[in-house]
């Protein structure tokens, strides 16, 4: 039943990762931005300002919850207390759908601060559905997986990334969030083609694109989310948004901040691609 | 299972520099105080020392960023300082948990403060003001009822001078700080009083001042400063 819903899911169109700075011009140009992703983590222990502003933001938008720290990969399990913070804001805001990454920001008692890439193993793998078992226990809506950036490949791996995401969403009726973004990240410093990555994933189960600008840093690519898209992101959208039933894409910006014309262009040039593909009107 | 002692044993590896090094260069050793089997060591031997540490130092850097952005007067006051104090912060064994950046900021304040009997912070108000900015940032959890704060140096016009981007005039005083919520979530209010002592000239363009009770409160700023008659 979970996974018979990714089919129904509604296109969403374009829209904004949420950020403080730009709250008074997404209302000034409400008509360019079709949807709003927020850093949930910043909604589960609401200040009286932050309810507020969280109740403006779903009057006026779709708003789609990206979860920072659920570690749906760790292998002591999920957290209670967030996973119950996190059900509360999802029936608060009731979204078409939610999600987080597939990866592990804490073990052994330590929280790591960043998301780190699981070991590419049948054991990560039982882990990962276990864990979403127990979410989908308590949140109804449906859930997508975030593909992550790692700096370190683990030498314990029994298949691809592209294999080990694939099996996950299957098994577990998730859907898939696929972060161009991230992809290109990973082929440029891991040295694989993306296309061979896309070819290992059931194309029908990617619900959601993130895009963003990338940086080099001593000689390796970052998803720092500080620059504009560049041409290869562009391509790679277009590839994924011909062959991928995409319901909606998801411009990040998180740094070195533009004026919010540079940000609308970029979503003009991503509904455009979309519209092309025949995934939205 | 072995998966739940790798992902503890790579949580240590990203965020601890002493036992990444100490890996690196005995993997063996460090692996059989985790209770690893030889496979799993010689497996986990095979990680590149500079993938590990990009990542590491990348997960470093986030935390440096997210702290400038919560003390953000003090980042200016230390300049290139800031950056090189919170990686000994880091170095020291740094905080933990979901609310990471903003326990980062609290214990680098109370870091700040150990090291300034050392002499190691310049400018040395700057501790002072971190610790101000640090119990500003204790109180922006809303379940916080109340904090105290205690500073060698009048913080209030630290801070209106380095928000302005002027070089502040200060002073040496005992300045004494309460901010408080009635009920959680609620605005915070905050009470400074600064109890009069001279220590000689200091700030740029100052003259020493010998005053009575400063206060300050936060929302409507009253103050009032009583100059006592010269000699």
């Amino acid at each position: 039943m979970y996974g018979a819903s990714i089919g129904q899911l509604p296109a969403v169109g374009v829209g904004l990762g949420f950020r403080r700075p730009y709250l008074a011009d997404i209302f000034q140009h409400r008509e360019s931005i079709d949807f709003l992703e927020i850093i949930a983590d910043h909604y589960l222990e609401p200040s009286r300002k932050t309810e507020e502003e969280l109740g403006l933001l779903a009057q006026h938008f779709t708003l789609l919850p990206h979860g920072l720290n659920l570690s749906i990969g760790s292998a002591e399990g999920i957290d209670a207390g967030y996973l119950q913070k996190m059900a509360r804001l999802v029936r608060k805001i009731d979204p078409p759908w939610w999600s987080e990454h597939l990866g592990f920001t804490r073990a052994g008692g330590m929280h790591i601060g960043q998301f780190s890439p699981l070991p590419y193993t049948r054991e990560a793998i039982e882990v990962v559905c276990r864990n979403v078992d127990r979410v989908k226990r308590v949140i109804d809506a449906p859930l997508m997986l975030e593909n992550i950036t790692y700096m370190v490949s683990l030498p314990m791996a029994e298949m691809t990334e592209g294999d080990f995401l694939a099996e996950v969403v299957e098994r577990t009726g998730c859907g898939i969030l696929l972060d161009v973004t991230n992809l290109h990240i990973n082929a440029i410093n891991h040295r694989f083609g993306p296309q061979d990555y896309l070819g290992r994933l059931p194309l029908e189960r990617i619900v959601q694109l993130h895009f963003a600008g990338v940086e080099a840093q001593d000689g390796l690519l970052i998803d720092s989310h500080a620059q504009p898209t560049g041409p290869e992101i562009w391509d790679l959208l277009q590839t994924v948004l011909a062959r991928a039933p995409v319901r909606g894409m998801i411009l990040e910006r998180d740094e070195n901040l533009p004026p919010v014309e540079g940000l609308l262009d970029e979503l003009r040039r991503a509904r455009d691609m979309g519209r092309e593909a025949g995934r939205w009107q | 299972m072995a998966i739940e002692r790798t992902q503890a044993f790579l949580a240590c590896l990203y965020t601890d520099g002493y036992f990444r090094r100490c890996f690196f260069s005995d993997p063996q050793a460090v692996g059989k105080t985790f209770g690893m089997s030889e496979d799993e060591v010689r497996g986990l031997a095979d990680l590149s020392a500079r993938q590990v540490n990009f990542f590491a130092r990348s997960l470093q850097r986030k935390r440096l960023r997210a702290v400038q952005k919560l003390l953000p007067l003090t980042s200016v006051a230390l300049g290139e300082g800031f950056s090189r104090l919170f990686f000994q912060y880091l170095d020291n064994g740094a905080a933990g948990g979901i609310n990471k950046h903003y326990q980062d900021a609290i214990c680098f304040g109370t870091f700040l403060r150990q090291l300034a009997r050392t002499d190691e912070v310049d400018p040395d108000w700057s501790v002072d003001l971190a610790g101000y900015e640090a119990a500003e940032v204790e109180m922006s959890s809303p379940s916080r009822h109340w904090k105290f704060c205690r500073s060698r140096y009048t913080v209030d016009a630290l801070s209106e001078g380095l928000a302005s981007g002027t070089l502040p005039p200060h002073t040496r005083a005992l300045v004494l700080s309460l901010w408080w919520r009635l009920r959680s979530g609620e605005r915070v209010r905050r009470l400074s009083v600064a109890l009069p002592r001279v220590i000689g000239k200091t700030g740029v363009g100052d003259d020493p001042v010998e005053g009575g009770p400063v206060l300050g409160v936060g929302g409507a700023e009253i103050r009032r400063e009583l100059r006592l008659p010269s000699k």
